[in-house]
């Protein structure tokens, strides 16, 4: 059968609802895109006024040849998620073209849908989910119009959504908690558009002064027991152990997948761990970064996870086989107090971490072999030596953000020439000094520190925790941390970032908060409400909803939950059924028609039914035709009848009437 | 291959469908006969479905997964709503208009809901023309009369098509539908055709052999009004002085009787000569001028009126030509 045609208020709803669930797509894709789409609803919503024709095949094919062009232009990578859903929008920007049945709008109500997908794979917040409400009940209008007659009131169309809203929304919710969840099925593109968050996999002079100005979260933490306190909150993340004078890089290979790994939920015995009972739980929720290094702190002794694919990799690192592409989470549980390779460092190890560029930063090398001089070799001649290149650092150099650029030789330069600068350089100079004075030192990267939010009890880790710290090796000690930014600015370690700053370089980190207490205030509840959203909607697995589940029905039995599932849907769709037809009936009868339809019933009973299309004084002579002694009273009855039916009586001769007819009962 | 499976599978369901529908002149849509699918856009709708569930589950990201939850949902709501849109709906066959052979019969039923429910975008098609639906809109507390046609090729008897109802209001997913048969025939008239018929046996048949000129003003008295007879008849003077509506009365119309026979009528064929008897009877009878009808085996006297009419119409209708004999 051939589909109707639309109507053009049909075709502007339609319209009208793609431009909201497209629109946040326009955030995220190229421009171009825009008016693509707005040339292609324009034409179609043009053809009634100006009584154009529809466009030609050949028009068709030349715009779909132009966006295919302006796709492979404008994507760095053609197999990836941007692409396919750019292709998806030019694709449907044409379809609009022909719009033209009421099937041409059904497949554009389908494209919406996917349309709000594919925002959900850029954004998650709590925010563009209102919003998305917004679009499908808009959506829901725009549908209902496609097929419903013209001419109802605007206040029954409303009503329809109303109540379609009302059926789904709740259902909704009960498929999204039962409907059992499944890991990714396979390997999909990933996402281009999205730029990796957060550090690189490198650090130069003055790569983290961006970084420190953004307020940005990069994870969520919450601990199962007490908070650790602010001087323990080192978030390991990447150990670059590479220096080429300027920019220190992670190790050949670490990033690759084989590299040495570990596919195991517990720290792997090769790390000759050992440590204290002092472990700390936490579940960390990690924001997309688009990298596959993962945050923990001090030894990871055992850690899981539903969205990830973890690995426990070489020096006490964790990292995900894939990089974290959505927002995922994982539980750790670490060691803070621990010793790690403590009886040697094997070969391999030790000459990469005490290797240094054949030249350059000759004066800083200098120092070294000076400070070496100065305190002798052994153990506590180095830890000596440790402490007085703190001290140095605590007693001639600044905290600052404002930096002069570093020339080649940048360890001299900062050294012995600026001797401003934050954790980057901080910790870059102190391992090269260590290196050049023989001691095995590495740069660590990661965050420190964190907001604790106390009503909701978690901390929020932010850009600007971003830190770089050291770690160096002593023979019978193991791998140690040191931080010499503490040494310049303890307050950066045990407060933040705002406070190790002077007051005029405040302005220039992120966060207005630390300065206005309301809007701080405000953050902070923003932050918890988004949190709880991430936990508990965003993050919802299997395990959460096992847990769930177990909660709520006693035991997450198969049949349970089936039970559960299909009783709550049978309940809400019984209580629509019941809206439609139970609560009452649509048309009541009045008073006068109730005591006649009494009068009909008690004869009818009597054999005497009403024929069809007989009047009431027809039936009367019918029966009183019969039953002779009753012919007064039906004809009284009859004509009192007609009288309120067809001329105007008052309330007193309806009340005579109803009387009569109650009284009265053939006999 | 797959056109013939479709075809096979419609036409197994088409036979489900009959036996669980019986043939009659009014019917209720109930969970008895009433069948819900969805069409091949729903099922595009559920593929839509399938694929944000497979890339939610393959980004792990809920928020996708929770649309296509959605949908889901709303499919459901759709299959309800179809469903209830047609429940309660009943459809009463009321009758026919006269119909020739050749033309197009127009029969007509009313529509109404037991709870005085609205119903919105129906589509009633008669099986041999489903792409030809008639749309209809059923307002809450309201009766609606409608007409439908159907093909009346040949004269006799012929029986309604099955009706199919549908609807895939109101989201378009889903389709709720039934096959409503009818017991009710429509007894089609011969086609009308002008044709001689011989006059000399027609006058040797009146068996007067008076002369068929007329003399329309032997004026012969008033007689008692029939419904049907011809404006030009009436005694219009009569009506004016308050006296009722009286007939004029013709002697000569009562004394020359037309005969129309069949083996008079100069044709070829036994159908042919059916069509010029059924002309002659419309031109004769909205002249208001009585005839009689001679088939072999039946006699109609003459008479006047539109039950005489539709008596010979009728007899025309249903005659059935035996081989031999009346070939003429």
């Amino acid at each position: 059968m051939k589909s109707l045609l639309l109507r053009q208020g049909q075709l502007k709803a339609l319209a009208l609802s793609q431009l909201f669930c497209l629109l946040p797509l326009a955030f995220v894709l190229p421009l171009w895109l825009v008016p693509f789409w707005l040339m292609s609803i324009a034409w179609r919503l043009s053809l009634h006024r100006f009584s154009w024709s529809f466009p030609s095949t050949a028009v068709k094919a030349t715009a779909l040849l132009l966006a295919l062009v302006a796709i492979v232009l404008s994507s760095p990578k053609l197999m990836s998620v941007d692409s396919f859903v750019m292709f998806f929008i030019s694709a449907f920007s044409l379809k609009l073209l022909e719009l033209e049945s009421r099937d041409d709008g059904l497949l554009v109500v389908g494209a919406n849908f996917v349309a709000l997908a594919c925002s959900f794979l850029y954004f998650q917040t709590l925010y563009i989910s209102v919003y998305a409400l917004f679009c499908l009940a808009f959506l829901f209008w725009a549908w209902l119009a496609i097929y419903r007659s013209a001419g109802l009131s605007a206040r029954v169309q409303y009503a329809h959504v109303a109540k379609l809203i009302a059926v789904v929304l709740p259902c909704m919710f009960l498929l999204f908690v039962v409907m059992p969840r499944y890991g990714q099925l396979w390997q999909m593109p990933s996402q281009q558009g999205k730029a990796a968050t957060g550090f690189s996999d490198s650090m130069s002079p003055g790569d983290f002064s961006e970084l420190i100005q953004s307020d940005a979260v990069a994870f969520r933490v919450s601990f199962d027991a007490a908070l650790p306190e602010p001087s323990e909150r080192y978030w390991r993340a990447l150990v670059f152990e590479e220096f080429d004078g300027r920019r220190w890089s992670l190790s050949q290979g670490w990033l690759s997948a084989y590299a040495q790994n570990y596919a195991t939920t517990k720290a792997p015995n090769q790390w000759q761990l050992s440590q204290s009972d002092k472990v700390t739980g936490y579940e960390l929720l990690l924001e997309a970064h688009q990298q596959p290094w993962l945050f923990s702190l001090g030894a990871p002794l055992a850690a899981n996870s539903n969205s990830l694919d973890l690995r426990f990799s070489s020096a006490l690192l964790l990292k995900s086989r894939r990089p974290v592409a959505s927002r995922a989470s994982y539980w750790v549980s670490s060691a803070l107090d621990y010793r790690y390779q403590t009886l040697q460092l094997n070969s391999t190890q030790a000459r990469r971490n005490l290797r240094l560029p054949e030249q350059g930063n000759e004066q800083s090398r200098a120092l070294a072999k000076e400070l070496r001089a100065q305190f002798g070799t052994g153990v506590e001649a180095d830890k000596k030596l440790i402490n007085e290149i703190m001290s140095m650092f605590n007693r001639d150099f600044y905290y600052s953000l404002k930096v002069p650029t570093l020339g080649p030789n940048s360890v001299d330069d900062f050294i012995f020439g600026s001797r401003r600068g934050f954790c980057e350089h901080y910790s870059s100079s102190f391992v090269f000094l260590l290196r050049a004075a023989g001691i095995p030192a590495r740069v660590v990267v990661g965050y420190q520190g964190g907001q604790y939010n106390r009503d909701a009890d978690y901390l929020i880790v932010r850009q600007r925790d971003a830190h770089a710290w050291a770690e160096y090796w002593l023979p019978g000690e193991g791998w140690l941390r040191a931080d010499p930014t503490s040494a310049v600015a303890p307050s950066r370690i045990e407060q933040d970032l705002g406070s190790a700053l002077s007051a005029d370089e405040r302005d220039l980190v992120g966060g207005l908060h630390s300065s206005v207490a309301a809007l701080m205030w405000l953050q902070l509840r923003m932050d918890e409400l988004s949190y709880q959203w991430q936990k508990f909607v965003l993050n919802y697995d299997s395990r959460m909803q096992s847990h769930f589940l177990e909660k709520l029905l006693g035991a997450a039995t198969p049949t349970r939950i089936a039970m559960f599932l299909l009783g709550g849907l049978a309940l809400i769709l019984a209580l629509y059924w019941l809206s439609l037809f139970g609560f009452r009936s649509p048309r009541r009868a009045s008073p006068v028609q109730r005591a006649y339809a009494l009068h009909l019933k008690r004869l009818a009973k009597r054999g005497y039914a009403l024929k069809r299309g007989e009047t009431p004084l027809a039936y009367a002579g019918r029966i009183g035709a019969v039953q002779p002694s009753w012919s007064h009273a039906l004809l009284t009855i009859a004509k009192a009848y007609n009288r309120i039916c067809y001329a105007d009586v008052g309330a007193k001769s309806e009340q005579h009437f109803i009387s009569l007819c109650r009284s009265w009962k053939p006999n | 291959m797959l056109p013939t499976l479709t075809h096979s599978l419609r036409q197994r369901f088409a036979n489900f469908a009959a036996r669980r529908v019986q043939a009659s002149l009014e019917h209720k849509l109930t969970q008895r006969n009433l069948f819900v699918f969805p069409p091949w856009r729903g099922l595009g709708f559920l593929g839509f479905l399938l694929a944000l569930w497979l890339l939610g589950t393959n980004y792990q990201n809920n928020l996708i997964l929770a649309l296509s939850f959605l949908m889901a949902s709303v499919f459901v709501f759709a299959i309800l709503a179809s469903y209830a849109n047609m429940q309660g709906l009943s459809l009463v066959y009321l009758g026919h208009r006269e119909v020739f052979a050749g033309g197009r019969v127009q029969l007509k039923f009313r529509l109404s809901h037991r709870r005085g429910h609205g119903a919105d975008g129906l589509e009633l098609a008669w099986q041999n023309q489903l792409d030809n639906p008639l749309l209809l809109t059923l307002e809450a507390g309201q009766e609606l009369e409608f007409e439908l046609d159907i093909v009346a090729a040949k004269r006799g008897l012929i029986a309604l098509p099955p009706l199919r109802v549908q609807t895939v209001y109101p989201l378009g997913i889903v389709r709720c539908w039934t096959w409503l048969r009818w017991s009710a025939r429509v007894l089609v008239f011969p086609k009308p055709e002008r044709g001689a018929i011989a006059q000399a046996q027609l006058e040797a048949l009146s068996g007067q052999g008076q002369s068929q000129v007329t003399g329309h003003e032997d004026f012969n008295g008033l007689a008692v009004y029939q419904a049907g007879a011809p404006t030009r008849r009436i005694a219009w003077k009569a009506y004016a002085r308050g006296r009722g509506l009286w007939l004029k009365d013709f002697s000569q119309e009562l004394s020359a009787e037309n005969w129309l026979d069949y083996d008079a009528v100069q044709a070829s064929s036994a159908e042919r000569r059916l069509s010029v008897l059924s002309e002659r009877t419309v031109v004769l009878s909205a002249q208001g001028e009585a005839f009689g009808l001679r088939l072999p085996g039946v006699t109609i006297p003459p008479a006047t009126g539109v039950a005489h009419r539709k008596q010979c119409l009728e007899a025309l209708a249903r005659f059935a030509p035996t081989r031999v004999g009346h070939s003429g």
